[in-house]
């Protein structure tokens, strides 16, 4: 799975480099000194790198924790958000994180403990505060790999003050059954109607099996976030998505829901462009999209279409477990 | 296209001989011709290497595969053992490149020292040589990290110094090492083609008929790559014809000279520039939606 792993040589005796590095002995080690010598270069190709992403092992120095855009929340006045990892084991095409990093290798900042505490810092300054992970990576699906799930569990355990929530399409949960739930927890998966999973989440695992992890935690009593983000437009989007909710709350219990985001198919003009450049060949690109306020999302046409997605979702929920993404 | 960049004509020798390369220029530097693409003999240095690249890539396009091959030294790697760089540092000035490695080579991988002199003391554990870290910075205005690339074959180390190797040496090493660095070639090939066609088939015909400004240009390359995406069995110039047929009647065809393919509409002509843009972007926000 890893063939080559670039590893900073400040961490270079980290017990956690060391035991990544123990994992997969037979990759390729090449030292550099910061991760940006690589990761950052000019004259290199995502969609390219796709096809066989590195692992690159670095130590995080500052903004371990940022406050999240404008209306991006789940009930809480303040949101932060954290990445111990940078970029996605899955390719989903619809994804920001192609136009927003040159490169498409794994970043992972093997010290946790700094993490930690720029969290704690940020808490001590709220009464409540919520902190979001998987912003510009999944939270779970190198778990096994990086084990931060595990850890920053035992942290916010500790702190029931702060929420957390791990955001995933991973079905790697099972350190997360294999511990008790934590009441300040939210695994939160992204949902897609099946045809359009199929069509653009590619390495991802299916709608089926997400529901099947989502039921495992939700009888271990773990709090389900679900996020139907980004609503991706097709001729039979509204009835894709009916058959969407109607599939997915057969499944999961409302009592085991915490929250509900839905949002529509957005990206920032510069990433939209960069993406675009990468990918001039698909069709999620290609079609009618417009820029309005900066950001490249579909016509104003379609909001009716988006609108009965949101009507037919609240037949499902109670209104107040639903946080709309900020629209466009 | 492959763009092969060689220092002496000892080493360029077994490559002209399996890819069938042809003299193409001699000045300023020597340049063979093939159906696979290009090789150029730099001479030795890393100047000299960046020189012959910015060269050469006149005559190639954009994202093309650009390899570098060479002899080296290392401490104690045997004579007659191949390499890929996966990482380049030029001694000197201590920048550093990390050419991007998507398949698995049949030879190992390693760094590359770039020295100014030949090396005697091979102090590390990585390759020594004298043209990787010009020829990468060059090569990197040209293309993308994942398809340049620098293979190097031992030819001294500590037990037989640099000084004693002969151009027949160089060559026979290379010769030796003829068929990893085509397995190489033949990856980087497969990796090439996964890069998606920039240019719109259609474009040359729009802008062969009517005036565009270099902002339009570019606006209707988008407009008809993405409908091509969409769409790619249909011709969107014939569409466009068509509809202006259809609403416009002959009169307007014959204004546009497109009645007589040897016709072309006078070049001040900048408004019919701006309705074709429109109409493309009506086609667009017109089909179906699909994935």
């Amino acid at each position: 799975m890893i063939d080559t792993i670039y590893i900073e040589e400040a961490v270079s005796k980290h017990p956690r480099t060391q035991e990544i590095l123990r994992r997969f002995s037979k990759a390729v080690r090449i030292p550099c000194k910061r991760y940006g010598e690589v990761f950052n270069r000019n004259a290199q190709n995502f969609r390219l790198q796709k096809k066989r992403p590195a692992l690159i092992l670095a130590q995080k120095f500052d903004h371990f924790v940022l406050e999240t855009p404008p209306g991006y929340g789940i009930g809480s006045e303040h949101n932060y958000y954290f990445s111990h990892m940078l970029n996605c084991i899955y390719d989903c095409r619809y994804c920001f994180l192609q136009g927003m990093f040159r490169s498409a290798h794994w970043v992972c900042f093997v010290n946790y403990e700094d993490f930690e505490e720029a969290i704690s810092e940020t808490i001590k300054k709220h009464e409540r505060a919520h902190f979001f992970s998987g912003y510009d990576c999944d939270s779970l699906a190198l778990e096994p790999v990086t084990g931060f799930a595990n850890r920053i569990l035992d942290f916010f355990a500790a702190r029931p003050n702060a929420l957390i929530e791990l955001r995933t399409k991973s079905i790697q949960v099972k350190s997360l059954l294999q511990r008790k739930p934590i009441k300040n927890c939210v695994v939160a998966f992204s949902l897609t109607p099946n045809e359009i999973a199929q069509k653009l989440e590619h390495g991802a695992p299916s709608l089926a099996q997400r529901l099947e992890a989502m039921q495992k935690l939700q009888e271990q009593g773990w709090k389900l976030g679900l996020r139907f983000d980004p609503v991706i437009n097709t001729e039979d989007v509204e009835s894709q998505y009916e058959q969407l909710f109607k599939h997915v709350f057969q499944k999961i219990k409302i009592k085991s829901i915490h929250s509900v985001n839905l949002g529509l198919f957005r990206l920032p003009k510069q990433i939209y462009e960069q993406m675009y450049r990468l990918y001039p060949d698909e069709k999620l690109f290609a079609g009618a999209l417009v820029e309005r306020n900066g950001m490249i999302s579909y016509p104003e046409k379609f909001e009716d279409r988006f609108q009965n997605i949101i009507h037919k979702l609240l037949t499902f929920i109670p209104q107040e477990i639903f946080f709309p993404c900020s629209a466009v | 296209m492959i763009c092969f960049v060689t220092a002496f004509p000892a080493e360029a020798k077994p490559m002209i001989k399996r890819y069938g390369f042809k003299a193409f220029q001699s000045n300023p530097f020597p340049i063979y011709e093939s159906d696979v693409g290009f090789l150029v003999i730099s001479g030795m240095g890393k100047k000299s290497a960046a020189k012959a690249v910015s060269h050469l890539a006149n005559l190639c396009p954009t994202n093309s595969i650009w390899v570098n091959v060479g002899i080296g030294g290392h401490k104690d790697s045997e004579i007659g053992n191949a390499f890929l760089a996966h990482k380049i540092v030029d001694l000197k000035t201590l920048k550093n490149w990390y050419p991007q490695i998507l398949f698995s080579p049949s030879c190992k991988t390693t760094t590359v020292f770039t020295v100014d002199q030949c090396e005697t003391q091979y102090a590390e554990d990585a390759i020594y040589d004298m043209e990787a870290a010009g020829f990468y910075e060059e090569a990197v205005h040209f293309s993308t990290a994942e398809l340049i690339h620098s293979f190097k074959v031992i030819s001294d180390n500590a037990t037989l110094p640099a000084v004693k190797v002969s151009p027949k040496l160089a060559e026979t090493l290379i010769e030796k090492n003829i068929n990893t660095l085509n397995q190489i070639v033949n990856e980087l090939s497969l990796i090439r083609k996964e890069l998606p066609i920039s240019e719109p088939g259609l474009l040359k015909w729009f802008l062969g008929r009517w005036h565009f400004t270099v902002t339009e240009s570019h606006q209707l390359r988008r407009l008809l790559q993405r409908l091509h995406t969409l769409q790619p069995n249909k011709n969107w110039f014939d569409i466009l014809i068509t509809s202006l047929r259809a609403t416009e009647g002959s009169e307007a065809i014959s204004k546009l000279g497109i009645a007589s393919s040897a016709l072309r509409p006078p070049h001040n002509d900048t408004t019919r520039a701006k309705d074709i843009i429109r109409f493309l972007k009506d086609q667009i926000h017109a089909l179906p939606v699909e994935l």
